[in-house]
């Protein structure tokens, strides 16, 4: 039942006590990458990552080895941001890396920075995350006085600093640019892209790898296990395992390393102990809230990699699933998921300044039976005039489940609508 | 050069133009509210939406965003796009309150020219449910903020980042509560401020010296040249004559800035901006002014005749040097052209000067103030009014030689020399001197001290050129008659000429401007007929560098 | 202004970790620790902030009003953030929210009159998996129910707090250890 084989790369060592700390974690082999990575050219390392199909696990699933080589050639210096910025609703993956193995990560980083020769690594930890925070700054420290970080690294001739950036309470910061526009000091409005394509043009105008925690952590691994072998913990578009954070209405909900690809059904039923007090199964958020909402039938034969994800009509994303079961009301469920990007709406653009709003009153007044017969086709109507049409993926993040909520839960909406 | 369709219909543009600057081309409107050619490209309004296709590949794009590409077909009026811009429009009018009644942008207001063209749909939002926000805001000394009606393009705040150069105006709070304002401890108060009020597409941001003056579809718009200080801005007199029963007395209601690529750009300063008020204020003169008694003394022709008189005996008796002309830098070429015509070469008078040391200087910044108040001090030496090699007499040694009694006759255009004398010295200036005649726009202390005033016309009012700092000419155009009996300079030096026995033949001033080709090196080539809007460099002297106020990205490729 | 030393040296550090031309960066980290000092952010802190990064009242403003953990007025002792998201309410964390406005007797944003208990609702808290779940402060507690709910509160009101939930409990097969 469990996977505990050797699909728990990254995960392998978080039940080992005092993982986050220096001198436990030296014990165990970490930093033993970073030394092999520096013996290689900088350009090996990212064909390495590229060929081991390392997918961007932050939600938007981008192929990280392909990210690092888009830095210009001629432009220094470059940076690496660590985006631990963790607050799409559904996961929760990346704390337990902060927490439990931050050496992992920061050893991840650096083989990153050193592939695109980046002379800074910030790691953008969003500010609600106090105690993760302090764990990883003990652990920036350690790794500096040991000389893993700073200058002359490992006596490799090539210097990076590792700072920590804070986030304050703003879900947009955990986009790329929306993370660089904070970390430049202003308020997280996203840029256009193009150009603002951070490898190209990205904190301070330089080049720049934004990357999440999970994607990063798996990075030593990788240099460890070879591409090959990373590969085929997954599938051969997506390669390596995947942390599925489980929440929702299951028996054991929890974060579980499992391959890229593992079918829904074995997480949910085998992992996750099934549905809570024996109910059934209504319907599953596949990948974080901006993803869109499966019925039972479309969980029934899903596997769980980026591929098979969007072919059944949603997204892998950052792999949160969600269990939704027979009592809860789709129209409740709503109301939650538009609150949440009504209040994470950065302003910028109008559609999402002003549609989100406008979609948690309606979504508020159908669930409040206050809803008119033409409330439930404005509702779609708006999502549509938002979807796309924003600088950010926000747009699409709030569109495409409420447009899904109503296509395949129409009746349950119908139903509370009075006239 | 990228050859591209739009809606079908072809053009070609240079590279790095955006869609929207294309469609210009063909006189087609990419709606657009955040987009501004003089600011940096923030893409946030979502109106410019277009359908591009190039190379297979369709997807929807803004335009603003996206650099014209050889073969590119851009499709601006599809049924989708119309859609998609219904729907954005419908996000801003969403909360956007009913003001039009009251609000001064009514008449030029882009959201209601979008609804118009690409809106009509029904509102499907509960009164009860709008958002209420900032109303008649004191943003700052000039202008009125109502954060309600705002669309949070932020032009006004990146115009105060880029180009004025501070930070006065935000856009705080974040999601639907984003609001524009300005902090607690600082107004919207830099030299610059009236711009936003230009650049705001509704009526967020409003001037409070228009504000309810005048519904915009009433005015006339004219071209002319600001004369606030030697840049010489090119601007637009917004003006309106027609109903008697609304304020007669004032003619133009408020300035706008007018494109010049090399002089002011998009912009005006403040100081320029409300520098209209002059034009119709209460003390302008219009009518003569005589110390000489008589009824019939204070006509024009009456003025003409006494001054004409009072030369001809100052050069009979004692000569040229009797006579003294302090000029104005502030003067057209045309008056400062007849004027040394007649006193320098027909006449052979050398004190005659444009400049006074005790001359008040205004602001200058590397934006677009200079220093220098006068409109026209390049013209003037380009004309040579002013001392040169040979023994002219600067303009602090004629006002000295005034108060000594060097001087029979003295001829002052607009300086007011009573703000540099003291009561004595103005004394002695009335006692020593034997006839002191004043050209002036405005009442001041001159009209007393002077024996006779003839009142002139202001560059508002009639047509004239220039010459700016960077020795560009530039014209104005007359939207009305001057008021009264007043003329203009150069008509008053012909008319002494005549009296005086030296014919300056000229109908128009266009004639003036032509003879000015004809006998300046530095004119040559120039004529009437031949100058832009946007004016001409005189002969010889290069174009100034292109100096864009901000800098600019390169356009990303689509 | 009166600047604690502690912030002052915690502001240095703040500028020591960003490239010497680039003091702006400063500016939301150096507002974070602000308030963690002083409860909140004042229009003198505003400014203090402004001079000390050089930047303009209006950037500061800016910041000060976007991130919304930021705040202009001092919370309670113990500021509860209690997550109201997709997650939490799934777990029933809406049943909760009734308890705890219940026994505390506030509603949201509000504070209860001993000063003690500030309660904010807030999105997603990153503790899906043990949801339903609470802040308190920099404290992190999981897994409420009812009771657990009623000890934390009692054990602030009677100073002998209950310990967060630190490290987060490793549930999943992420807790599991491999058999080498």
């Amino acid at each position: 039942m469990t996977s505990s084989n050797g699909t728990r790369l990254l995960s392998r060592n978080f039940a080992l006590p005092g993982q986050a700390n220096l001198d436990t974690a030296l014990k165990r082999g970490a930093y033993e990458m970073l030394k092999r990575a520096l013996k290689m050219k900088p350009e090996e390392v990212t064909t390495v990552v590229k060929a081991s199909g390392l997918r961007g696990h932050g939600g938007a699933g981008f192929s990280a080895g392909m990210k690092w080589g888009f830095v210009p050639k001629d432009v220094f210096p470059r940076y690496v941001c660590v985006n631990a910025d963790e607050s799409e609703p559904g996961t929760c993956k990346d704390r337990l890396i902060l927490e439990y193995d931050p050496h992992l990560l920061i050893e991840g980083a650096l083989i990153c920075a050193w592939a695109v020769q980046a002379e800074r690594i910030y790691l953008y930890i969003r500010g609600e995350y106090f105690y993760p925070t302090r764990i990883v700054q003990r652990a920036i420290d350690e790794a500096r006085a040991k000389g893993f970080v700073g200058e002359n690294i490992l006596g490799s001739g090539w210097s990076c600093h590792v700072h920590l950036g804070t986030g304050a309470g703003q879900y947009i910061c955990g986009e790329e640019t929306g993370l660089i526009e904070s970390l430049e000091g202003k308020k997280g409005w996203p840029r256009l892209k193009p150009p603002f394509y951070p490898a190209a043009v990205g904190l301070w105008g330089k080049p720049t790898i934004v990357n999440n925690v999970e994607t990063l952590a798996f990075v030593p691994r990788i240099i460890e296990i070879g591409a090959e072998k990373f590969l085929s913990y997954g599938t051969p578009k997506a390669g390596g395992p995947t942390l599925f954070s489980l929440s929702g209405s299951v028996n054991r909900p929890g974060v579980y390393e499992l391959p890229t690809g593992v079918p829904l059904k074995t997480l949910i039923y085998d992992c996750g102990g099934g549905i809570k007090d024996g109910r059934r199964l209504k319907a599953v958020i596949p990948g974080g809230s901006s993803s869109h909402i499966l019925t039972a039938e479309e969980c029934e034969n899903l596997k769980m990699d980026f591929e098979s994800v969007t072919a059944a009509g949603s997204m892998l994303g950052s792999a949160a699933v969600m269990v939704i079961d027979e009592p809860v009301s789709i129209p409740r469920l709503m109301v939650w998921m538009t609150r949440f990007y009504a209040h994470e709406s950065c302003g910028q653009c109008t559609p999402c300044r002003e549609g989100t709003g406008w979609l948690l009153r309606l979504a508020t007044r159908i669930l409040e039976g206050r809803g008119r017969r033409r409330d439930l086709d404005d509702l779609y109507e708006l999502a549509e005039n938002i979807d796309g049409k924003t600088i950010c993926a926000l747009g699409q993040a709030v569109a495409w489940p409420t447009k899904s909520y109503i296509t395949k839960f129409r009746r349950e909406f119908e139903a509370l609508i009075q006239e | 050069m990228p050859h591209l369709e739009i809606d079908g219909k072809p053009v070609e543009v240079p590279a790095g133009t955006n869609l929207i600057e294309a469609a210009k081309r063909l006189n087609i409107e990419i709606p657009h509210y955040c987009y501004h050619p003089g600011l940096a490209v923030v893409g946030s309004c979502r109106m410019c939406q277009v359908e591009v296709e190039l190379n297979g590949r369709k997807s929807i794009v803004v335009g603003c965003n996206t650099a014209a590409a050889d073969g590119m077909k851009v499709f601006n009026s599809t049924e989708a796009i119309h859609r998609i811009r219904s729907g954005v429009l419908e996000f801003y009018l969403q909360h956007h309150p009913l003001d039009c009644p009251i609000c001064d942008d009514a008449g030029e207001c882009d959201l209601q020219n979008y609804y118009l063209l690409h809106g009509l749909h029904d509102s499907r939002v509960e009164l009860a449910e709008k958002r209420h926000k900032h109303k008649v805001h004191d943003v700052g000394p000039t202008v009125v903020l109502d954060s309600e009606r705002c669309v949070l393009c932020s032009r006004c705040v990146r115009f105060c980042r880029e180009i004025a150069g501070v930070d006065e105006l935000g856009i705080f709070e974040h999601g639907g509560d984003s609001e524009l304002l300005n902090v607690p401890d600082k107004l919207l108060e830099n030299d610059y401020a009236g711009n936003v009020v230009d650049l705001c597409p509704v009526g967020a941001l409003t001037d409070k010296d228009f504000r309810f003056k005048r519904r915009v579809w009433y005015l006339k718009r004219t071209p002319s040249v600001c004369t606030g200080c030697s840049r010489g801005c090119s601007i637009y007199m917004d003006w309106e004559t027609s109903r008697s029963y609304k304020n007669p007395q004032r003619r133009i209601q408020r300035l706008k800035p007018r494109y010049n690529r090399d002089v002011n750009e998009w912009w005006i300063c403040d100081r320029g901006r409300y520098s209209y008020h002059a034009v119709d204020a209460g003390n302008r003169l219009t009518a003569p002014r005589t110390k000489s008694e008589g009824e019939s003394a204070t006509t024009v022709d009456a003025v003409l005749d006494r001054a004409a008189s009072k030369i001809k005996a100052a050069l009979s008796k004692h000569g040229p040097k009797s006579v003294a002309v302090i000029a104005s830098a502030a003067s057209s070429n045309e008056d400062l052209f007849l004027l040394k015509r007649l006193f320098a070469d027909e006449l052979k008078v050398h004190s005659l000067d444009v400049t006074l040391s005790g001359e008040p200087k205004g602001k200058e910044d590397e934006i677009l103030m200079k220093a220098d108040l006068t409109a026209n001090r390049r013209g003037a030496v380009e004309i040579a009014v002013q001392p040169w090699g040979g023994g002219g007499v600067a303009g602090d040694d004629i006002l000295a030689g005034a108060l000594d009694g060097d001087y029979e006759v003295l001829i002052v255009v607009q300086h007011d020399l009573t703000r540099i004398l003291s009561q004595k010295e103005r004394n002695r200036l009335g006692q020593n001197c034997e006839y002191i005649l004043y050209l002036g726009t405005h009442e001041n202390g001159m009209c007393h001290l002077a024996d006779d005033v003839i009142p002139i016309a202001m560059w508002a009012e009639r047509e004239a050129t220039g010459t700016n700092f960077q020795g560009r000419v530039q014209r104005t155009w007359r939207p009305f008659e001057p008021r009264g009996e007043v003329l203009c300079e150069w008509r008053v030096w012909q008319e002494l000429g005549k009296r005086l026995g030296h014919a300056l033949p000229a109908e128009s001033v266009a004639d003036v401007f032509d003879s000015i080709g004809a006998a300046i090196a530095s004119f040559k080539g120039l004529t009437w007929e031949g100058i832009p809007p946007t004016g001409i460099m005189l002969t010889g002297v290069s174009e100034p560098p292109y100096r864009k106020v901000q800098s600019s990205r390169p356009l990303p490729a689509y | 202004m009166d600047i604690p030393e502690t912030l002052v040296r915690k502001s240095e550090e703040i500028f020591f970790s960003f490239p010497p031309e680039r003091r702006e960066s400063a500016l939301v980290p150096l507002m974070f620790e602000a308030q963690r000092e002083l409860g909140c952010i004042t229009p003198d802190t505003e400014r203090w902030i402004a001079e000390t990064v050089g930047v303009s009242l209006v950037k500061v403003r800016e910041v000060l009003t976007f991130y919304s953990m930021l705040r202009r007025e001092r919370a309670g002792k113990y500021l509860i953030q209690f997550c109201h998201n997709i997650s939490c309410c799934l777990a029933g964390a809406e049943d909760l929210q009734r308890h705890v406005e219940k026994k505390l007797g506030i509603k949201n944003g509000e504070t209860t009159g001993d000063g003690l208990f500030t309660l904010r609702y807030v999105e997603c808290l990153g503790g899906c998996s043990w949801a339903p779940m609470m802040l308190v402060n920099e404290m992190q507690y999981y897994q409420l129910t009812p009771e657990k709910l009623d000890r934390i509160i009692e054990g602030f009101r009677s100073g002998r707090p209950v310990p967060p939930d630190e490290p987060t409990p490793l549930l999943g097969n992420v807790g599991e250890k491999i058999a080498v």
